[in-house]
């Protein structure tokens, strides 16, 4: 086996097609980690520009705050005391931003159509939100990033280099020569895939060199860039393995070849999208066209007989329209009104709550369906695994919602509590409601899953090819 | 002769396994993928219908009050889903399905489907155009990487020479053979398409549509077809030949359209919201707000009031001045965002001129830009909807505004007024035609780029029939 290795290396790095390829490579995961990084980066200093502009919104308030409570000011108008509940939730809106994942540079993921940043307060739903303008067929094409080049892109360099391993000796009459020499079929066959391997290993560890050059720090990330390599070191060994597989039974190198790209039309490009459309008819995804129909009934049905939600949202933006007491008693006057819309407002919530329930239930199994039929093709599950890393999987953001919603819950209490018992907010108790963050969506899993199934795909192509091999007869 | 050579070549591709099956997989797809869309278009239809009517119903069953309350509870459109989009479904589930009108601004479309799919999403779904644009071409490199190498290689080439046949002639049967059988996949699909747009009983334009959308993709099959000829005529073997077809399609179908579409994003990324809020922050700099009532905006609508109906007080006006404060408010944040709009749809223009730059690395761009244009699925198609809804939203809010000023008859600030169902029902029923055939007018250059591919690729395919004339 040795001096086969050693022969293919040496054949393998004087070969003009391979160093081709690995320039090549070079060009497309400089370009797809640069492009990504990027576009992280002005997503970044966007959501800082938010943020900053929030907390220093809450920084003006505590100064406000405490020169209330010292006394250092007096505040006639009730409107613009800090200490009101009303005006808190005015100054102190709460924002979530979403955290990518350790790879986040690998994969786009959903994060070109999901938000990224929520600003919550009692004044908005954030069910609802605006949403930002996208391009619909950048969508359509999507990113070139690691994922793809990965997931789509690697395997065919795999093919290209190795769907002729055996068929090229014997068209070529070397095969024999070979046998002869006391070389067995496995021993061909291995040594030349652990030369692919090796050169596969080294494509695999670009995008790692790749971040690095862009300034991102690997040790931080050296548990996750560790999963990674093993995973996609697994998925390139499917298609070695599948390429020896065609190999065994010593047909044309041209028919290899066909066989072989089929096979990764199939796993890569025609399996995703059949799953897809089985999971549309068996399991689809809620419709948001009914989510709106049922919200907005509910909106409607909820709507006070005095005055209406919607007005309320417009009374939020415009305070000085609010009717004052004639005889300049604002404190209570303008509080009276703030109550019947909180109040107005909780009902809606809770009215609305089973619907997004019932919609989040519905969305979350019908994707739990489809990532789970998706485990049948090794493409998906190496999709799959990237995006985890990411921390870009649509489970991710399906989570971080439901934190979200489980972290403003005591946020919107408070503030309604205080104003329903006509209490004063003090800082102390400002300070204790929490900034947003929650425990790390735990991967380890789904991963553990995908490496496995990946594995079992490994170990019978192994067995079949190695059985195959031994029984295969040289006429 | 040129008759025999097709019916050899013809009887040759059957008797090709590979061939063979790749047909009866590429056929059963497209059965599967025309049954299986049209359900969902289907059901998409239903869906956006019935929420339409459901939103109205809505809107008319309002209890009563105010009209600016009205106007802020808004409506919600939905996208109309077109017949033609069962076989090429385009950018639609990309792109927000529906489109909430409210008083004073213009918001994006919202909920894209593909927002709620699963991470699988990604890969694309089971549809005609994805069998058309992806799959189809695969078939053609299949049937015909070898037709000219195998002959080449097996020594046929010279002897057909030598006896005298011309090679323009087993070219154009070779050519002709491989044309045939995408035709035969293509041709049924359309009397499909016919059979499937008459059940649905629509509009004429879409069996025009249609059929222009077959002529379409027969051009573009023909560019496949001379570049897969081409490759294999300049071929030492027929495996470099299928190897380098592949990479051909790799680029042409995977990396040109996300190549485009990466730097049409970096090169001119789309305002986002707080983009949007800045620019009119900036455009309202050094302007009074009217819906301030100590600015001089509001001072000065009044003065104008009194003058135009000679009276000395607020009080004696026969309008409402907060309806026509409301109403003046409404035409400044029109104006607003109609420049915040036009700047977007200025970098909009540049991501869609970049991407159809593209054309020339990728014959597929341009044919499934107009593939889209034609069936309404594209992003044009998706904005020209917006824009309705946006002169819609005016157009309502207005009659909202317009209420307060001149009919109510009230003096006392607006918000306390109320009215009933009858101004409901004056607000007319949204509806949006699609424009046709001057759709496809924003696609000049693509038009130009396919039909750049067919000449330069027929051109070099003649130049290596030359090549061979000389053995």
């Amino acid at each position: 086996m040795k001096p086969i290795f050693s022969f293919e290396l040496k054949k393998c790095l004087k070969s003009k097609t391979v160093w081709l390829t690995f320039i090549l490579w070079c060009i497309i995961i400089a370009f797809a980690t640069q492009q990504r990084i990027h576009t992280i980066n002005v997503l970044r200093t966007a959501n800082d520009t938010s943020a900053q502009y929030e907390l220093r919104k809450a920084a003006a308030y505590f100064t406000l705050l405490d020169s209330a409570e010292t006394g250092k000011k007096q505040f006639p108008k009730y409107d613009s005391d800090p200490r009101n509940p009303v005006y808190f939730n005015n100054s102190l809106p709460r924002f979530a931003i979403f955290p990518p994942g350790p790879l986040n540079s690998f994969a786009t993921g959903q994060s070109d159509v999901m938000p990224s940043l929520y600003v919550i307060s009692r004044r908005y739903d954030y069910r609802v939100q605006k949403e930002e303008a996208v391009n619909g067929l950048q969508l359509l094409y999507g990113k070139i990033d690691i994922a793809f080049v990965i997931v789509f892109l690697l395997p065919l360099v795999i093919i290209a280099f190795n769907y002729n391993i055996l068929s090229s000796e014997k068209e070529n009459g070397t095969l024999k020569l070979l046998m002869v020499q006391g070389s067995s079929l496995q021993q061909i066959v291995w040594a030349k895939m652990l030369v692919s391997l090796l050169f596969t290993l080294l494509l695999l560890l670009l995008p790692v060199a790749c971040i690095v050059v862009e300034g991102i720090d690997p040790s931080r990330i050296i548990s996750a860039l560790g999963i990674y390599l093993l995973v996609a070191l697994l998925y390139s060994l499917f298609w070695h393995l599948l390429c020896a597989f065609i190999n065994r039974k010593i047909k044309s190198s041209a028919y290899n070849a066909t066989i072989l790209l089929s096979s990764w039309l199939f796993i890569v490009l025609v399996l995703p999208t059949l799953i897809n459309t089985i999971t549309e008819i068996v399991h689809p995804v809620p419709s948001r066209t009914k989510f709106i129909t049922d919200y907005r009934h509910t909106l409607n049905e909820m709507e006070r007989d005095s005055n209406s939600v919607i007005l309320d949202k417009y009374f939020f933006d415009h305070p000085e329209l609010v009717k004052q007491d004639t005889t300049g008693n604002t404190r209570n006057r303008a509080n009276e009104f703030y109550k019947a819309i909180h109040i107005n407002q909780d009902k809606t919530q809770t009215a609305l709550q089973p619907l997004y329930v019932a919609h989040d239930n519905a969305l979350r199994s019908a994707n739990d369906f489809a990532n789970k039929a998706g485990l049948i093709s090794p493409a998906i599950c190496m999709q799959q695994s990237l995006l985890l890393l990411a921390g870009q999987s649509s489970r991710q953001y399906v989570y971080f919602i439901e934190r979200i919603d489980e972290w403003r819950k005591p946020y919107l209490k408070f503030i309604f509590n205080k104003l329903l018992l006509d209490k004063d907010v003090s800082k102390t108790e400002a300070l204790q409601l929490k900034p947003f963050s929650y425990p790390p969506y735990d991967y380890s899993g789904k991963i553990t899953l995908n490496i496995f199934l990946l594995l079992l795909f490994n170990i019978f192509l192994i067995i079949i090819v190695a059985v195959s091999l031994k029984g295969t007869i040289i006429t | 002769m040129l008759k025999n050579i097709i019916q050899k070549e013809l009887k040759e591709l059957w008797r090709e396994d590979r061939v063979k099956w790749l047909c009866i997989i590429v056929a059963a797809l497209l059965v599967t993928s025309v049954i299986t869309s049209y359900r969902y278009n289907k059901k998409l239809k239903d869906d956006h219908t019935i929420a339409m009517r459901a939103d109205r119903e809505v809107w008319d069953n309002q209890r009563p009050k105010n009209p600016h309350a009205a106007a802020h509870f808004g409506f919600y459109l939905f996208k109309p889903v077109y017949p033609l989009s069962i076989f090429e479904p385009g950018v639609d589930r990309f792109t927000g399905a529906t489109l909430f009108l409210e008083a004073h601004q213009r918001n994006n479309e919202r909920f894209s489907n593909i927002a709620d799919e699963s991470d699988l999403g990604r890969f694309g779904f089971l549809s005609p155009a994805f069998i058309l644009q992806f799959l189809l071409p695969l078939l053609i490199i299949v049937a015909g990487f070898n037709s000219i190498s195998k002959e080449k290689e097996s020594g046929n080439l010279s002897l057909l020479l030598s006896q005298g046949i011309s090679a323009k002639k087993m070219f154009y049967g070779k050519w002709l053979s491989l044309f045939l059988l995408v035709a035969a996949i293509i041709i049924p699909l359309f009397i499909i398409s016919l059979a499937v747009l008459a059940v649905q009983n629509a509009p004429i334009y879409n069996y025009a549509a249609s059929g222009c959308m077959m002529l379409l993709y027969l051009l573009f099959y023909a560019v496949i077809i001379n570049v897969v000829v081409f490759i294999s005529s300049k071929a030492k073997q027929s495996s470099h030949a299928f190897i380098y077809s592949i990479l051909f399609w790799v680029i042409c179908c995977l990396l040109a359209p996300k190549l485009v579409a990466n730097i049409s994003q970096t090169a001119s990324p789309l305002l986002t919201n707080e983009e949007a809020l800045n620019k009119v922050k900036e455009l309202n700099k050094g302007k009074e707000n009217v819906h301030d009532k100590s600015s001089g905006a509001f001072k000065h609508l009044v003065d104008s009031l009194l003058k135009k109906y000679k009276v000395d007080s607020i009080n004696q006006l026969p309008v409402n001045v907060s309806g026509v404060r409301l109403d003046a408010g409404e035409q400044t944040d029109t104006w607003n965002n109609e420049q915040v709009n036009k700047e977007q749809m200025k970098r909009l223009n540049i991501q869609q001129n970049i991407i159809t730059l593209g054309s020339l690395f990728s014959p597929l761009i341009p044919s499934q830009q107009i593939s889209m244009a034609l069936a309404n699925t594209d992003v044009y198609s998706h904005h020209r909807f917006c824009d309705s809804g946006e002169r819609y939203r005016r157009k309502f809010v207005n009659i909202m505004n317009k209420y307060i000023a001149y009919e109510s008859g009230l003096q006392e600030s607006y918000t306390v007024f109320k009215t009933g169902d009858k101004l409901w029902k004056r607000v007319p029923v949204f509806s949006y035609q699609p424009p046709g055939f001057s759709a496809l007018a924003s696609y000049g250059f693509s038009f130009l780029a396919l039909l750049l591919w067919l000449v330069i690729s027929f051109f070099v395919v003649n130049k290596s029939i030359h090549q061979f004339k000389a053995v």
